[in-house]
């Protein structure tokens, strides 16, 4: 290849390159009005109250800066307002009202750049990929199965009491996530769709579901809390089950108590770290008339949404595991019994413990007719 | 093409709430709706201004970007505008405006909020001009009738001006020329315009 | 090798129409930029009728804005005060 073609060839190459860089960094120098404007100044006329930078005024100045030749002023006693005496403090308003005597706020900003940027963009990453890893998995490997067949006897894992109580928590907690899910990604995913009154109508009666819902929920969670924390106490086994993923990956299960870890993690991580968090925020968003400030509405309301969001993706595996992931989960929490076998399976020490007496296997009234005392051998068993 | 701004001269401005009355009277807003207030900055102190604030009705207006049902739009003259009738009463322009323009009428118990009212700069809203509904849910409408904000064309003093937004520039900038600004605002010389105060604003004019 | 030949003469011919094509799109990066905030073009309620769409003003977009602009001037009293003009005009 003839070496002179070939050089102007390459300069041909680096003169095109270097108009193209630099006409895009040219063309991306940021516009005036850019998004990314400074918290404390989106947009307005910065004439009004110009933060000139000078010394403060207590009571008498100490540094007078100099004033222009001629000026009648008394110097150092007619300084404006410094910026940060403006800025988020409380001054004097005839106004009566929350922070009307606040001039600027800016914390609005700062909540407004997490809350559309990376709250709406991983938030909704997390919620569309967990579901699609859940499917995913139960494509490939399907529902653990049980090994042996059903021993016939059963076994009560939770009284009516607790079932009510996980059941209004659950269903309060679906309307919940679903309603929120409009407010923050509604007008991204629905609005487009069906128009913005129907949208309005839909985000209107969603927020008052969420309102009304929302104290109960946060009932529920405590009564739930004292329902089921005894059995949710971590123990040295409940280590090793989480260190073997409770047995996912060898095929193993590793015995545990009435919950195992995967189940104590749930409950300690999601319903009361996340459950507390996200029900004292949503408090604070709930009632106005708390005279909250708008910067705290701002941090509960981020807290709120993105716990929420983490709540709702590890919600999304509890669900999973609980129903069509485990063969009779569902049943436990539904009727309230289950399978002896299912028992030895996924929770043998507690199964011991209600055989041995230590745990009454029978703690409310059985339905007539419906099952067998957990002691009572079944009719052609063995 | 005009943009329609709000400036408050904190020089001129003495606290006197006519723009807070003016708004309330030309559009009957409802009990605890303030549109606009004014905020004095260092009450009682050394070097105290007044400045009258309500929307500013911003480029990038930060309520716009986080309403969660888009109800609200802009004009061609840069106002910000919404829709009552979609708006859900959530609170959230109430959180990320940073004048604190957006006014929720309590709608129920627990402070529930209502629909967000706010300044129009006096242009209505999404309904038919100056119509019984535009002024029962947004004011009237004294754009469409060829009128500034009643606030600004009310201002005593005319600190707060408002209009086309090169106009008031340039007013306010005149101002600056003549007077000056900040502490050189002061004095007998200033006030009563003796000829050493406009020595004193023809050096600083040359300077 | 004459194959490659040919290519190289063709490349030649056509690296002048390249750069220039490439240095046009380049340089269109240079044209303005939007200055509208992302935000304003969400809204998709109700039209609101514009300002100079009534009886008054008939549509006349330039008639209501040189209204506006000549209202917006009576707000500076200098012109009613005071005839002189200030040093810096």
């Amino acid at each position: 290849m003839n070496s002179k073609f070939r050089n102007r060839w390459v300069l041909q190459l680096v003169s095109v390159a270097a108009v193209i860089v630099a006409a895009n960094v040219f063309a991306q120098t940021p516009a005036p009005t850019a998004v990314t404007a400074p918290a404390n100044a989106p947009v307005v006329t910065p004439l009004v109250v110009a933060p000139i930078a000078q010394t403060p005024i207590v009571e008498a100045p100490k540094v007078i800066p100099p004033l222009p030749a001629g000026s009648t002023a008394a110097p150092g006693w007619n300084l404006p307002p410094k910026w940060s005496d403006v800025e988020s403090t409380g001054q004097y308003a005839s106004v009566r009202g929350r922070e009307t005597n606040v001039l600027v706020e800016d914390s609005g900003q700062w909540w407004r750049s997490l809350r559309n940027g990376p709250l709406t963009f991983y938030g909704g990453i997390i919620l569309l990929v967990i579901p699609a890893v859940l499917l995913t998995f139960f494509a490939i490997k399907g529902p653990f199965r049980l090994h042996d067949k059903l021993s016939g006897r059963l076994v009560e894992r939770f009284n009516s009491a607790e079932r009510m109580v996980h059941w209004t928590m659950a269903f309060s907690f679906v309307a919940l996530a679903f309603t929120g899910i409009t407010i923050l990604f509604g007008k991204h995913l629905l609005l487009p769709i069906i128009g913005p009154a129907a949208f309005s109508w839909i985000t209107v009666i969603g927020k008052n579901i969420h309102n009304f819902v929302g104290p109960l929920f946060v009932f529920s969670i405590i009564a739930f809390f004292f329902m089921y924390v005894k059995d949710n106490i971590f123990t040295g086994r409940d280590f090793t089950w989480l260190s073997k993923f409770g047995g996912l990956l060898s095929g193993n299960h590793v015995p545990s108590g009435r919950f195992n870890g995967g189940e104590k993690m749930w409950f300690w991580m999601s319903i009361v770290l996340f459950g507390i968090l996200v029900s004292v925020s949503g408090l604070l968003l709930l009632f106005p008339n708390w005279n909250t400030s708008r910067e705290l509405m701002a941090q509960s309301n981020l807290i709120h949404a993105s716990l929420a969001t983490l709540f709702m993706a590890t919600s999304l595996g509890h669900i999973y595991i609980g129903t069509i992931g485990t063969e009779g989960a569902f049943q436990g929490m539904k009727e309230g019994y289950v399978d002896e076998t299912w028992a030895k399976e996924h929770h043998a020490l507690w199964l011991e413990e209600v055989k041995s007496g230590k745990r009454s296997g029978m703690r409310s009234g059985m339905p007539a007719g419906k099952a067998i005392a957990a002691s009572q051998p079944a009719a052609g068993d063995d | 093409m005009a943009r329609m701004k709000f400036i408050c001269d904190a020089e001129r401005c003495i606290e006197c709430n006519g723009c807070v009355t003016a708004c309330k009277s030309e559009h009957e807003v409802p009990w605890g709706v303030n549109r606009r207030r004014v905020v004095t900055v260092n009450d009682g102190k050394v070097g105290e201004r007044s400045i009258s604030v309500a929307c500013m009705h911003c480029t990038d207006a930060p309520c716009m970007a986080v309403c969660p049902v888009d109800c609200f739009y802009k004009t061609e003259e840069g106002v910000v505008l919404h829709d009552k009738d979609l708006c859900i009463g959530c609170g959230y322009c109430f959180y990320a405006c940073p004048f604190g323009a957006p006014q929720f009428p309590q709608a129920g118990a627990f402070g529930l909020r209502g629909k967000m009212d706010k300044c129009t700069f006096c242009a209505g809203g999404p309904e038919v001009d100056n119509s019984a509904e535009e002024i029962k849910k947004y004011g009237r409408n004294r754009l469409s009738e060829g009128k500034l904000p009643a606030c600004a064309e009310m201002c005593s003093t005319k600190a707060l001006l408002g209009g086309d937004g090169e106009v008031i520039a340039s007013i306010y900038q005149q101002r600056v020329k003549r007077r000056g600004k900040g502490e050189e605002v002061w004095g007998w010389a200033m006030a009563y315009n003796r000829k050493d105060a406009k020595s004193a604003a023809k050096q600083e004019v040359k300077a | 090798m004459i194959g490659a030949g040919r290519w190289q003469q063709n490349a030649r011919r056509a690296a002048p129409v390249l750069v220039f094509a490439v240095s046009v799109l380049g340089l269109s990066g240079c044209g303005e930029i939007d200055q509208k905030a992302k935000t304003e073009k969400i809204y998709s309620g109700k039209k609101d009728a514009e300002a100079y769409d009534n009886t008054k003003f008939a549509g006349d977009k330039s008639k209501w804005e040189s209204a506006m602009v000549e209202r917006s001037k009576t707000q500076n009293e200098y012109n009613r005060t005071d005839t002189k003009k200030p040093a810096a005009n």
